[in-house]
């Protein structure tokens, strides 16, 4: 038991009286508590919520009686009520225009010196320290009843009914004759390859003048629907600014994407390859691109990169590749008559200028320029069978030399100048067997 | 020098002049009563700003029976159970029995501890069980009121009281032996 009592006493003794003083800034936040708490809470002698509700009700009553009456004679004839509204909406307006936390001090610091005046009429702390505090019903009501013309308003900074005051005053006081000019276009395409051609389609009302101005490049523009072509691929910024008669103006902006075409391009190894035989690769050299389509000239395709043919046909073909970017963009580069003189092939001219002197007897040099007997040019060739019909259908010539041709004569007799049917057929070195016709013209040298 | 009963009638007529003498008078002590109810400077300084403003808002009701310091002592504790009802709800609540005892057992007797130290050790008492030993200890409140006051059955305030007794006890003795290890027997003289 001793012990209990120890313990109590000892706490009990020290804390008996015990003072912390408080820090600084605590009375301060005392009495912020206290104004809020008075505010929100309704007295007859305090500014508080209600009277400020009451009063900016009757404020905005007012403002709007006489906003309807604006241009009758009405005004003059009331100017004491003209002149509390305006004044009240001096106050409003400078409330608005203030920041929150500044309103807030004013607020407090008016509902303090709301609170001021009537202490200091009846004084009792300072005069006298036994007068009874009952007085404060006769006097305050005079000393508080002028108050709300001045302080009422300030506060109601934190209440939402200001900015709809404010509104109210601003659009009286601009006395818009006609609709303010509003901005707006839209683009069409607003997004594509270069080279891109965008036409500005202008949707603004109200306005009479236009300037369109284009970013990066800064060019302006001044027609109402303009058509802009963008030879360099970036994102350009359309910003459209109109202006009505009197001068004002409304912006609208909108941007432009201009992707880049990307390059198509190609090469392909062996450049001597044997067709239709051997295997031929390509290589996709295209920049910027993600998607590719191969046409090989022979009715097959692909989509792969870098794909590998081999031909089932002579040559020669058209090699078209078409190179997408990731937007969509495409670039396409053909390449005309590849494998034309590759191996295993077989052809014959259509013309040829007989030698008038007498026949040679057909034979010729391979690779020789002189057109004087008609013969093919080949590669590869095993097996050859060639015959000439005249055009009553008589076989004039036939050889299975492919180095003996015709050289224009029938059984040592110039032949006729005309058109002789050919037919020529045999066996490439590779087994495959080959079938050519074809007309030639055989021209005689005057 | 104004008189409580000036500061009052002009508390009541929300003369802020009023109100801050009245604060200025009370506001040391009401927090030294504060601090020991609170976990931290911080929130002792809480309590006494809600608590001044009840005083300010109730204070018509101030019947003029009893001291005015007595009043308003009442109202910072009361004060104070609220801000532990509050803290309740988003506190992990801590039991006593989760604390590690200090390991000794003998009373120190009246050794002079300093505000700060007993302070210290009070504050290392869960938050019930620091109102209790307050409300108790301190204050000198009957198990019955206290029970009233927090809500709690009778039976729960005595045996909480009893451990934080028994707690603050034991590390008080601890608390004396760090600090003055050679003085044993001039504090068993003066005992």
């Amino acid at each position: 038991m001793k012990e209990n009592n120890d313990i109590e006493q000892l706490f009990r003794g020290r804390f008996e009286g015990y003072r912390v003083p408080p820090s600084s800034g605590l009375w301060q936040r005392v009495l912020r508590r206290l104004r809020w708490r008075d505010f929100l809470h309704f007295s007859p002698r305090q500014l508080n919520i209600w009277y400020v509700t009451a009063l900016l009700t009757a404020g905005i009553a007012a403002y709007l009686y006489f906003h309807d009456s604006h241009t009758t004679e009405e005004r003059q004839a009331e100017p004491l009520w003209q002149q509390t509204l305006s004044a009240q909406e001096n106050h409003v307006d400078t409330i608005v225009q203030q920041h929150l936390p500044v309103k807030k001090e004013r607020g407090g610091t008016s509902v303090r010196e709301a609170e001021h005046a009537p202490q200091s009429q009846s004084s009792p702390l300072a005069t006298s320290p036994s007068v009874p505090g009952a007085s404060s019903g006769g006097h305050s009501p005079s000393g508080e009843k002028a108050k709300p013309d001045n302080d009422t308003l300030v506060p109601s900074a934190t209440s939402p009914r200001a900015p709809a005051v404010r509104q109210e005053e601003s659009s009286s006081s601009v006395e818009p004759a006609s609709p303010p000019p509003v901005a707006s276009f839209t683009l069409s395409p607003s997004r594509g390859c270069v080279p891109l051609k965008v036409d500005f389609i202008n949707h603004s009302e109200h306005a009479v003048s236009y300037r369109w101005w284009i970013r990066p490049g800064d060019v302006v523009l001044h027609q109402k629907h303009p058509v802009h072509t963008f030879e360099t691929a970036g994102t350009y910024v359309v910003i459209l600014t109109v202006s009505d008669q009197e001068g004002r103006t409304a912006v609208h902006a909108d941007t432009v994407r201009v992707y880049a075409a990307p390059e198509a391009g190609f090469d392909y190894l062996p450049k001597d390859a044997k067709v239709p035989d051997e295997e031929i690769s390509f290589y996709n050299t295209s920049q910027g691109a993600v998607r590719y389509f191969w046409s090989f000239g022979d009715g097959h395709s692909s989509e792969e990169t870098d794909p590998v043919h081999r031909y089932t046909l002579d040559g020669p073909f058209d090699v078209m590749l078409v190179a997408w970017s990731a937007e969509g963009c495409a670039d396409t580069v053909v390449k005309r008559g590849l494998f034309e003189n590759s191996s295993y092939y077989i052809r014959f001219p259509n013309a040829f200028i007989a030698n008038p002197n007498g026949p040679t007897g057909g034979y010729y040099t391979p690779g020789s320029l002189s057109n004087d007997v008609f013969h093919p040019v080949w590669e590869g060739v095993e097996k050859y069978h060639l015959q000439i019909f005249n055009r009553r259908g008589e076989l004039v010539f036939e050889s299975r030399d492919l180095y003996r041709g015709w050289d224009g004569y029938v059984l040592d007799r110039l032949a006729a100048p005309g058109v002789y049917v050919w037919k020529a057929n045999g066996t490439f070195t590779n087994g495959k067997p080959y079938v050519r016709f074809g007309n030639v013209t055989l021209i005689r040298k005057k | 020098m104004y008189t409580d009963e000036d500061l009052i009638k002009g508390c009541i007529r929300k003369d802020r002049n009023a109100q801050r003498r009245l604060y200025e008078r009370y506001a040391d002590i009401l927090l030294g009563i504060c601090s020991r109810y609170a976990s931290d400077t911080a929130e002792a300084e809480d309590i006494l700003q809600e608590g001044f403003v009840r005083i300010f808002s109730y204070i018509s009701d101030y019947s003029g029976k009893g001291s005015l310091f007595n009043w308003m002592r009442k109202i910072m504790i009361n004060t104070a159970i609220t801000f532990y009802h509050r803290s309740l709800k988003h506190r992990y609540h801590q039991d006593i029995g989760e604390l590690q005892e200090p390991a000794a057992d003998e009373m120190p007797g009246h050794a002079d501890f300093t505000h700060e130290e007993l302070l210290s050790v009070i504050r290392s008492l869960p938050e019930g069980y620091r109102i209790i030993f307050n409300l108790y200890a301190v204050e000198g409140y009957k198990h019955k009121e206290i029970a009233e006051m927090l809500g709690i059955d009778v039976n729960t305030s005595k045996s909480q009281y009893s451990r934080a007794r028994r707690y603050i006890r034991k590390k008080l003795a601890a608390m004396s032996r760090i600090r003055m290890p050679g003085e044993e027997e001039e504090k068993d003289e003066r005992e």
